[in-house]
């Protein structure tokens, strides 16, 4: 298990806890026990090793309670057999109430315990071994219930404050989480709507074109004029067909794919060698590269793709001059994954054309990328230079509705 | 001859629907209505073979229009006009009493055609409208199906 900070911190607070004890506690035995058995010597290294252990009281607490009370038993039961074996017969009882480790010990089982009817077995055990009730004794009761209960008690209160702490911030995360989704929500829905707004407007505009253009073709005397004609209402025809495959994605509630009906028929994506060439012929190098087998994507789509790598294409021009770019597009089965990188400006760029634009670039990109249902990722390359990159579905069903 | 009357709130769209239709000689566009109060009163004023009718206008809209010269004695055949297959409109609109549903940007020559079919008393219906009521149809089969299962197994 990978330590973080946090549990570095707190193995370095229990280390020195667990140092401190032991030598306090082995230093006031020797002082007051008046040892003078090689068992009762020993017992004492094995005790002094076991408190030790606090160093892994978060870690393994039933663990170390376990091997507190084996050596209390240890060292009490032969004691009580042979008076004198450990400890001489006239130490005060105070100092042998239970190891100095015993109430760090059980107030981390309470807290950190994993198997808590061992825990509580097992305080149960050191607090009667504290105690020690076949000797009744004010001083070792008091004491004893100190070094027992007392901890045990604090351990309840801390655990239940900190499962407490959790949920609170467990509720607070998740009640900011939800006002984050709201405020993505209204996003959308107000971009929708301006969307369809203008959509309506517009529909409406080239519907009126598509019908004059109509009504010049049937009217006009020469057949080049009703050539012409035919051509913008077929432009048109095509306009709205783009604008109706739009309403339908922009109605569609965010993060849902929209019902799927017959749409506008899968085309290929747009050809990008104009794009390159064009970029090409004001100083970029670029580079293109396809991948997988190419397959037919809803207009909408293709649109989407062919903006991302002009936008991205014309910000090299702009904030990269000299740099070279890399188109990539690797064909999936359902989805299309293309990127955009450049190599870093190896010159600075010339502040008027960096200047040039309304720096909503991306963002417009963002938002007909998401619209489709993609995703956009955009940044500064590790090793200098930017990449855009998208993934994008290969379908977008518009919705219908009846 | 066939009598039309166009009915848009866009005085644009009668303007060029009464060119294109003027091209034919058996074909003529009687009146223009741009609200659906207007467009009854045209209807019972001019006694039109076809009624060329915008579902959406100001006012009286399209469907309300529609109910109404429906249940006028002499019924001409009404067809409804669209920007594109407003899909919710369709169902709503046969139900209500149209001969069809056709979109704005028709080819001429066909819109020509499509209104001498709704003369002689057949619908019309542009190809994507077509699809919808297709697509509904199977819709409404698929619930009867699912009605008639549940049913069974109580």
């Amino acid at each position: 298990m990978p330590l973080t900070t946090d549990s570095r911190r707190h193995l370095s607070l229990d280390a020195l806890l667990a140092v401190s004890v032991t030598v306090a506690d082995t230093w006031l035995a020797v002082r007051h026990w008046h040892l003078d058995t090689v068992y009762g010597w020993t017992l004492l290294v094995v005790q002094s090793v076991v408190q030790l252990g606090l160093v892994l009281r978060r870690r393994a607490p039933e663990a170390l309670l376990g091997a507190l009370a084996a050596v209390a038993l240890l060292q009490l039961v032969p004691q009580l057999l042979v008076p004198g074996l450990i400890w001489a017969a006239d130490v005060d009882p105070i100092w042998v109430v239970a190891p100095l480790a015993s109430p760090y010990a059980i107030y981390a089982t309470v807290v950190h315990g994993r198997r808590p009817r061992l825990g509580w077995a097992l305080i149960v055990v050191v607090t009667l071994l504290g105690v020690q009730p076949w000797e009744p004794h004010l001083t070792v009761l008091t004491l004893g219930l100190l070094m027992t209960v007392v901890p045990a008690l604090l351990g309840l209160w801390a655990a239940s404050r900190r499962r407490l702490l959790l949920a609170l911030a467990e509720r607070a995360e998740r009640a900011e989480r939800e006002r984050h989704l709201l405020a993505a929500q209204a996003r959308a829905e107000e971009r929708a709507r301006l969307a369809r707004e203008m959509h309506d407007v517009v529909t409406h505009r080239v519907t009126l074109m598509v019908l004059q253009a109509g009504a010049l073709g049937v009217t006009a005397a020469d057949e080049d004029t009703r050539r012409v004609a035919e051509e913008l209402r077929t432009a048109g025809c095509q306009a709205l067909e783009e604008l109706r495959d739009l309403v339908g994605v922009l109605r569609a509630p965010p993060g849902e794919q929209p019902t799927a009906r017959p749409g506008p028929a899968p085309a290929a994506l747009p050809d990008l060698s104009e794009l390159v060439a064009q970029s090409r012929s004001v100083g970029v190098a670029v580079e293109v590269v396809e991948d997988g087998v190419p397959v037919a994507v809803s207009p909408v789509v293709g649109r989407t793709a062919y903006r991302l790598v002009q936008e991205a294409l014309t910000n090299v021009r702009k904030h990269a001059p000299g740099a070279t770019a890399l188109v990539e597009l690797n064909y999936g089965a359902d989805r299309i994954r293309l990127s955009v990188t450049d190599s870093g400006p190896v010159r600075p760029s010339d502040p008027v054309l960096a200047a040039a634009g309304s720096g909503s670039g991306l963002i417009g990109l963002r938002q007909r990328v998401e619209l489709v249902h993609g995703e956009l990722t955009t940044g500064p390359r590790s090793g200098g230079g930017f990449r855009v990159a998208a993934i994008l579905p290969v379908y977008v069903p518009t919705e219908g509705a009846l | 001859m066939i009598r039309v009357v166009v009915v848009d709130d866009e005085p644009m769209v009668c303007a060029h629907l009464r060119t294109i239709l003027g091209a034919t000689d058996d074909v003529r566009v009687v009146d223009e209505a741009f609200d659906g109060a207007a467009a009854v009163e045209a209807v019972i004023r001019h006694r039109p073979d076809v009624v060329l009718l915008d579902l959406r206008m100001p006012g009286v809209d399209g469907l309300t229009a529609l109910g109404r010269i429906a249940r006028l004695t002499h019924r001409p055949a009404v067809v409804v006009l669209t920007t594109f297959d407003a899909d919710e409109y369709v169902l709503r609109a046969l139900r209500a009493g149209a001969a069809g549903f056709l979109l704005k940007s028709t080819r001429p020559g066909d819109l020509i055609g499509l209104v001498r079919v709704a003369a002689d008393g057949h619908t019309v219906l542009s190809p994507q409208a077509t699809q919808r009521l297709v697509s509904a149809a199977g819709r409404q089969d698929a619930g009867r199906d699912r009605a008639r299962a549940a049913c069974s197994a109580t």
